[in-house]
């Protein structure tokens, strides 16, 4: 069975609908990228995901349970969301701000178990933030807070991992560590869904990539079919050289823009 | 199209990246326990609380001593009632209940600050922004003014509660009226800002109009400056009941409200029914500020300064922040009518926490950054 299956969902903020029609499944082991340009949708599909937003034809599953028959709870239990616009003055520390991963586990007075201990560690240890552990957010650079609420996230061990564009604001070395820490995750059996503005990083490191465009599902497919020299063109009205590697994934070079075709 | 460009994490480079695989729990297994600033703070607060209730007891225009105090407080618990000794009666009728409804009342507006401002990450939110404290204010000074007041001594706290509750109901529903069902923070703000201006002026209008009698003006000019005095066990009854449930209910949302410190996208997706809590919130706060502003009057500052003071003090875990709230505030509100007493007969408490607290306020700002994070 999926972890999440999208079937038909349509959503809007207003009466202009933000997605049409947009169906997916995806499953357990699954790195999967979601790209398109700026107010394609990205950021409100993940809060579908999540149930923050119920669509207004269509359906959301999480493991087979439709969103709607299920307790934020129990969402929760079932899918982590690490939403694009982390706020930076937060008066915890670092391993407190973790620790409320385990909030969907505990009982409202029930105290941390050792698994919740053990969770938490792995979390700080899995993002490089153990040393950053008695530190308080607020006094972190922009790129360790991130990294920080990556740890959150890791920490509610759920099925689903929802993240939007969370390495934006990671150095280089820590973007790709990131990336590799998804794929680690993903082999562990869970299903990781990021949202990507870096489509060469998408292109080299992930399975599949959902390619939105004003609204609708434009791809769903590995790499090499979604980001050819024609779809880059249209979509994101670039003009890019796309070659192979050796293993036959893309490798994606943006060279200038065109405007858009469309 | 790319971000692949250096972020702005500047402090020092990235230390061994090579490390970042989910690798079993090796790192030291330590609990998110409470930090040693913490365990002190409570340390403080409690002996601290234990200081201020004795002095309470001890201070007054009858000079009655320690050993004297105490033996009257020893006899009561004893059961051993002596009517004629007029210093028990001091003692056990007039100041420990004036004491207990100080501290009470002190530790409720401390807690709703707390409360409000983790809620609406907002560190300006004290019990005064949703306009219910204005509202227990009208519900007394119409009580005052119509003769209902004098009738019994718990009259008057059950119309400023009655109030504070109208208010709470009407802030509510006129917010998700205009939310369609969903109550956002900022429509929650202003609809209290709202009824906190309707509130004033008519109690403003009262006020004018029982200017005409001058012992009616009086009493009611007096109630609204906030005091302690005269308070009896009827109003700590009254009072402490719901003080002490809707202080429960808050510490039992600690955690909700140090996930909301994340977002409340971050809230929602570990699990916190982010609508839901913020409606037990809110009424948690009207119940706790309705029963102590029916008790003591409208007090201005405690709920602003004291949770900010403890935030910088300790930082900010609800689960130790709610509780030290309600010991530190207890402990303000005691102090400040000590103060209030002894500098004269009829100096009102709430005027002495407002010169006390803006003051304390403000050097608090010019040293530190006050926010809803603080330290």
């Amino acid at each position: 069975m999926s972890l999440v299956e999208v079937s038909g969902v349509t959503f809007g903020y207003r009466a202009a609908p933000v997605l049409r029609d947009v169906s997916f499944a995806i499953g357990a082991g699954e790195l999967v990228a979601l790209c398109g340009p700026n107010g394609a949708g990205k950021s409100t599909l993940l809060r579908l995901l999540l149930g923050l937003h119920a669509p207004s034809s269509g359906q959301v599953a999480l493991a087979g349970a439709p969103l709607a028959s299920l307790s934020r709870r129990q969402i929760a239990r079932h899918a982590a969301l690490l939403p694009q616009d982390a706020p930076a003055d937060v008066p915890l520390s670092v391993r407190e701000a973790v620790s409320l991963g385990r909030l969907p586990h505990l009982g409202r007075l029930q105290p941390e178990t050792g698994a919740d201990v053990d969770a938490v560690a792995r979390a700080l240890a899995a993002t490089d933030t153990t040393a950053l552990a008695e530190r308080p957010i607020n006094e972190l650079s922009g790129g360790e807070r991130h990294r920080v609420h990556l740890a959150r996230a890791l920490a509610q061990e759920a099925p689903l991992l929802l993240l939007d564009e969370p390495i934006a604001g990671l150095d280089i070395a820590h973007q790709l560590a990131a990336m590799d820490l998804l794929r680690a995750t993903a082999s562990e059996g869970r299903a990781v869904v990021v949202a990507l503005h870096d489509l060469a990083l998408a292109a080299r490191r992930c399975d599949r990539v959902l390619l939105l465009a004003s609204g609708t599902l434009d791809a769903d497919a590995r790499p090499a079919d979604v980001f050819t020299r024609e779809t880059l063109a249209r979509v994101f009205g670039v003009e890019a050289d796309v070659r192979q590697d050796s293993t036959g994934r893309p490798i994606v070079d943006i060279l200038e823009t065109i405007g858009r075709k469309s | 199209m790319s971000s692949a460009t250096a972020g702005p994490d500047t402090r020092g480079p990235p230390d061994n990246t090579s490390s970042q695989k989910p690798t079993p729990a090796t790192p030291a297994r330590s609990r998110s326990r409470w930090r040693p600033r913490t365990v002190s703070g409570f340390a403080l607060v409690l002996l601290a609380a234990v200081v201020a209730v004795v002095v309470g007891l001890l201070v007054g225009p009858a000079p009655i001593s320690v050993s004297e105090t105490m033996g009257a407080l020893a006899r009561r618990l004893a059961g051993k009632v002596n009517p004629l000794d007029w210093r028990e009666t001091v003692v056990v009728g007039v100041r420990l209940p004036r004491v207990l409804v100080g501290f009470v009342a002190g530790g409720a507006l401390a807690v709703a600050g707390t409360a409000l401002q983790g809620l609406f990450r907002n560190p300006l939110a004290e019990p005064g922004v949703l306009g219910i404290s204005s509202g227990a204010s009208l519900g007394a000074v119409l009580a005052i003014y119509f003769h209902i007041a004098g009738k019994a001594v718990w009259l008057l706290p059950a119309c400023a509660f009655a109030g504070a509750a109208l208010d709470a109901v009407l802030v509510f529903f006129v917010a998700s009226r205009q939310g369609r069902g969903q109550v956002f923070t900022a429509t929650l703000l202003l609809v209290g800002v709202a009824l906190m201006a309707l509130n004033v002026s008519l109690t403003t209008f009262v006020l004018a109009i029982s200017l005409a009698s001058y012992n009616v003006g009086r009493e009611v000019m007096y109630w609204l400056l906030g005091g302690l005095e005269g308070r009896t066990w009827d109003h700590l009854l009254l009072g402490a009941p719901a003080v002490l449930v809707g202080t429960a209910v808050i510490a039992a949302h600690a955690r909700d409200l140090d996930a909301l410190l994340l977002g409340e996208v971050s809230a929602q997706s570990v699990g916190v029914d982010v609508p839901r809590v913020r409606l037990r919130l809110v009424l948690a706060t009207a119940l706790i500020v309705g029963a102590a502003v029916a008790v003591a009057g409208p007090i201005a500052f405690v709920g602003l300064l004291v949770p900010h003071v403890l935030r910088l003090a300790i930082g900010a875990p609800h689960r130790a922040l709610v509780p030290l709230s309600f010991f530190g505030g207890g402990v303000f509100l005691v102090i400040a009518d000590v103060v209030a007493r002894t500098a004269s007969a009829d100096l009102p408490v709430g005027v002495v926490t407002a010169a006390v607290g803006a003051p304390m306020f403000l050097a608090l700002l010019v040293r530190r950054r006050v926010g809803v994070g603080g330290a």
